[in-house]
């Protein structure tokens, strides 16, 4: 676990997607599409599971507690967007005895990251089918903990953040129902997409941050 | 025999799959094959048992996991005939509007008439609608009680109405039929309606039924030959009375306080009816516990009391006492029923299976007989048992003040004993009940406290009487009565645990992250767990954040406290100043925290007139300097 931390900090994970995604894009056939269609928001929505980038975290809580996610964007051109997102981790976990020199307790433990990124997706036509994307941007993680004995800590650290992933354009699979969409909704493209983001929130040597895979799903409109 | 075996203990499951069927009917194969072989000697006929066997199914309970409600189990009925035709419905109290539409065939029978209430869930609705061509509906052995309405039959035919009690008040009509309906409504007692019977058509027979202080008992428009047998007492209008009538005889029930419509001996309404009663195959009784469907059980007995009277007997014994049950069948001259008195010193509840006392019928169920209502059980031997010690297996900090205790269970123990303290564990004693883990909380942090555990065995009789029959059989006894239960003889306690020590200590979350809220008394105090600052911060949680304007002033300090914090931090001679401001809310904050309701009142209150005074005499200053200013001009 902990090298996979690492492999996020070093932004290994990073390359491998990207090029991963290049490779997967080069034989995608690409149909044109009326540029009036071109979407300017986008609305996402994501889950994963993270990866605390504090070492002894397992000794405390679930070594990887469930991270939602919800995010906005604006497509300041087609490739290229500035995007807010908002995410949620809750973890019931144990604390220290100080005095007793051991561990115990109940402590309750809410982690919420914003994220305000840029984000630059490798899209070429409308109807791509594989869109690989990398971004980045400012992070702030406010924290809560609350202990057994209703003792709470609130507060934040400021920090940043790396993502990349690769996004499936659904509508090719159903091309009646997104449609539908369109016309109904507004919906212009919906991406089923997968996402790997490391954030690092340090703050006296006490990193928020970690590692993070989500799988969500994205609606362009 | 075998065959009766199996349907009795399949009932509801065996109906509700078709797995099932067919496993119970492979079993019963293998039953009937034996039989075959010792007894029939017939391979057809076994087959057609069988067969009979396996197309036939007979009840549904409600409730049940599948049936929660008496309307899913009749929605299932009409949906999958395979579930059978019954519904047999437990004691308890079921509000709903049932409606049957269409249905074909279905009995609808609560387990005790006096036990199983039927209410409007809407009171608009009522209790129970029958129409749409139903045919062969009975519905049997309810109290009807809340409701404008009871039943309302609409062009239904075949329905039987029988052994019911309706008492809806004033404003509740219990039985309205249209002109296209058929029914029997028999052996029922109508007793506080507004309209017992209101009936439209011209095929609806009416037998065996009491009418007792309704409105109006049966309406005009009812042909009279449809109507015999009915007994009829204390209504404004009797209606259509019909022949072999008895009009203006109390029917001299039991106790209607208690819904206990039995007759009492020497009723009008005993042995006049049409028919025979189930119970005897005697001429039918008129009302719900007369006739061919009446349930069997007598009231259940009342007011039971234990005391203990060893100081009376001379040995451990017990003085039960109860109210008499005046149903007929109990107190009957000739042929009374009884009464049956249960205990046991090892268990609540059923069954009740006492066996100590030593004097006169020893084992429970004491049969007491009739006419009685008291009884000694004497001679009894209290279990004198001294449990084993508990271990204690676990003591956690789990929290600020507080050490969970963890022991393992004792055999016997009806309760366990906590010690603990400070110097010496048995500063402090807490009877926890029978659980095997306590909290201990309001200890100080930081230090040893020592533990142990004991268990506890108090000897417990409980107690439970029935009434039954007079045809005393067992299926002919009342429900138990509310149990009652009594300590005899001293509680015994083991030896301790062994003594553990426990250190009650705050949790420490990791990662230490600092709490940032009360900036600005973090920085003029120094640092952040001042004891000072830890008030104010509790101040915050529990008078601020809990409504919407502590919650606004919150996040406007939120928003500029920081920038008052780095001010401070940057110029430290405002500390000395901002502790001084502060201190009236630690003040106030600290009497909130610490000090009873009412001597925060009577604080607050004189910190106010203190300022009030103090104003007053300001002003009056100001007023006597500026006379005198104007006498000296």
């Amino acid at each position: 676990m902990i090298g996979f931390s690492r492999a996020y900090a070093n932004g290994k994970v990073m390359l491998v997607t990207l090029l991963s995604s290049v490779c997967l894009l080069l034989p995608v056939a690409s149909l044109a599409k009326d540029e009036s269609t071109t979407p300017h928001w986008s609305f996402e929505l994501k889950i994963g599971k993270f990866e605390s980038a504090l070492e002894d975290w397992d000794t405390y809580y679930d070594e990887t507690p469930s991270l939602l996610k919800v995010g906005w964007s604006y497509k300041i051109f087609r490739p290229l967007e500035i995007g807010l997102s908002l995410g949620r981790m809750t973890t019931n976990g144990i604390g220290n005895l100080p005095i007793q020199g051991s561990i115990g307790g109940d402590v309750d433990f809410t982690l919420v990251p914003v994220n305000i990124s840029l984000l630059y997706r490798f899209v070429f036509h409308e109807n791509q089918l594989l869109v690989p994307y990398v971004g980045g941007g400012w992070t702030r993680v406010y924290y809560r903990q609350e202990t057994g004995g209703g003792n709470k800590f609130e507060g934040s650290h400021d920090g940043h953040h790396i993502k990349s992933g690769i996004q499936i354009l659904l509508d090719s699979f159903d091309k009646r129902s997104a449609r539908n969409l369109q016309q109904k909704v507004g919906i212009k493209n919906t991406y089923l997409f997968l996402e790997a983001q490391s954030i690092e929130a340090k703050k006296s040597g006490i990193d928020l941050g970690g590692g993070s895979i989500f799988l969500g799903l994205l609606m362009e409109y | 025999m075998l065959i009766k075996i199996e349907l009795a203990e399949s009932s509801e499951e065996a109906c509700n799959s078709m797995t099932s069927v067919y496993t119970h009917a492979f079993t019963l194969t293998l039953y009937l094959g034996m039989i075959y072989m010792v007894y029939i000697r017939s391979f057809f006929l076994s087959v057609a048992l069988v067969m009979t066997f396996v197309s036939h199914c007979w009840a549904v309970s409600v409730p049940s996991d599948k049936y929660r409600t008496i309307q899913a189990a009749i929605t299932a009925l009409e949906n999958n005939s395979i579930l059978g035709d019954t519904i047999n419905v437990a004691r308890g109290e079921y509000s709903e509007n049932l409606v049957l539409s269409g249905a074909a065939t279905i009995v609808i029978v609560g387990d005790e008439t006096a036990a199983t209430f039927l209410d409007a869930k809407d009171r608009s609705k009522p209790i129970l609608s029958i129409s749409n061509a139903s045919s062969n509906v009975t519905v049997r052995n309810f109290t009807f009680r809340t409701g404008n309405r009871g039943i309302v039959l609409i062009n239904s035919s075949g329905v039987i109405i029988a052994s019911n009690i309706f008492r809806l008040g004033n404003n509740g009509d219990a039985i309205s039929s249209d002109a296209f309906t058929d029914a029997n409504i028999i052996n029922n007692t109508f007793y506080d309606n507004n309209r017992a019977v209101d009936q439209g058509g011209e095929t609806t027979e009416i037998t065996n039924n009491i009418f007792n202080n309704n409105n109006v008992a049966i309406s005009p428009n009812t042909l009279t030959e449809a109507v015999s047998y009915n007994c009829f007492n204390d209504n404004n209008d009797n209606g259509v009375t019909g022949t072999q009538v008895i009009i203006n005889r109390n029917p001299l029930f039991v106790n209607i306080s208690l819904n206990d419509f039995h007759l009492k001996e020497n009723s009008p309404c005993i042995d006049e009816g049409s028919g025979t009663d189930i119970i005897d195959s005697s001429t039918a009784d008129m009302g719900a516990y007369g006739g061919d469907y009446a349930d069997v059980f007598p009231f259940k007995v009342q007011n039971v009391a234990v005391s203990d009277v060893l100081a009376n007997v001379g040995t451990p014994a017990i003085s039960v006492t109860w109210s008499a049950n005046e149903s007929y069948r109990v107190t009957h001259t000739t042929s009374p029923g009884g009464y049956k008195l249960y205990y046991d010193s090892d268990q609540s509840g059923p069954p009740y299976k006492g066996e100590d006392a030593s004097v006169g019928t020893l084992f429970s169920p004491i049969d007491v007989g009739s006419d009685v209502t008291s009884y000694t059980i004497s001679g009894l031997t209290p279990p004198n048992i001294i449990p084993a010690a508990p271990t204690i297996s676990n003591v956690i900090p789990s929290k600020s003040q507080t050490l969970d205790v963890y022991w393992g269970s004792v055999a016997s123990a009806t309760g366990y004993r906590l010690y603990y303290g400070v110097n010496d564990h048995n500063e402090n004693q807490i009877d926890v009940g029978t659980v095997t883990n306590y909290s201990l909380s309001g200890l100080t942090n930081g230090v040893i406290y020592n533990i142990a555990v004991s268990a506890l065995h108090q000897a417990t009789y409980y107690l439970s009487v029935t009434a039954y029959g007079n045809t005393a059989t067992s299926s002919l006894e009342s429900g138990y009565s509310d149990e009652r239960s009594l300590d005899m003889g001293s509680e015994k306690e083991s030896v301790l645990s062994a003594i553990l020590p426990g250190i009650p200590e705050a949790v420490v979350p990791f990662p230490l992250l600092p709490d940032e809220g009360c900036f600005i008394a973090t920085a003029a105090f120094g640092y952040y767990d001042a004891p000072q600052v830890q008030l104010l911060r509790d101040f915050r949680d529990h008078y601020l954040l809990s409504h919407s304007p502590g919650r606004w002033f919150v996040k406007q300090y939120y928003i500029y406290g920081p920038k008052a914090a780095r001010y401070i931090e940057r110029h430290p001679e405002w500390k000395s100043a901002v502790r001084l401001v502060l201190l009236p809310l630690i003040a106030m904050a600290w009497v909130l925290f610490n000090v009873l309701w009412l001597a925060q009142v009577v604080v607050i209150s004189g910190g106010i007139m203190f300022g009030v005074l103090y104003l007053r005499r300001k002003r009056r200053k100001l007023a006597a300097s500026s006379h005198a200013r104007e006498i000296f001009s």
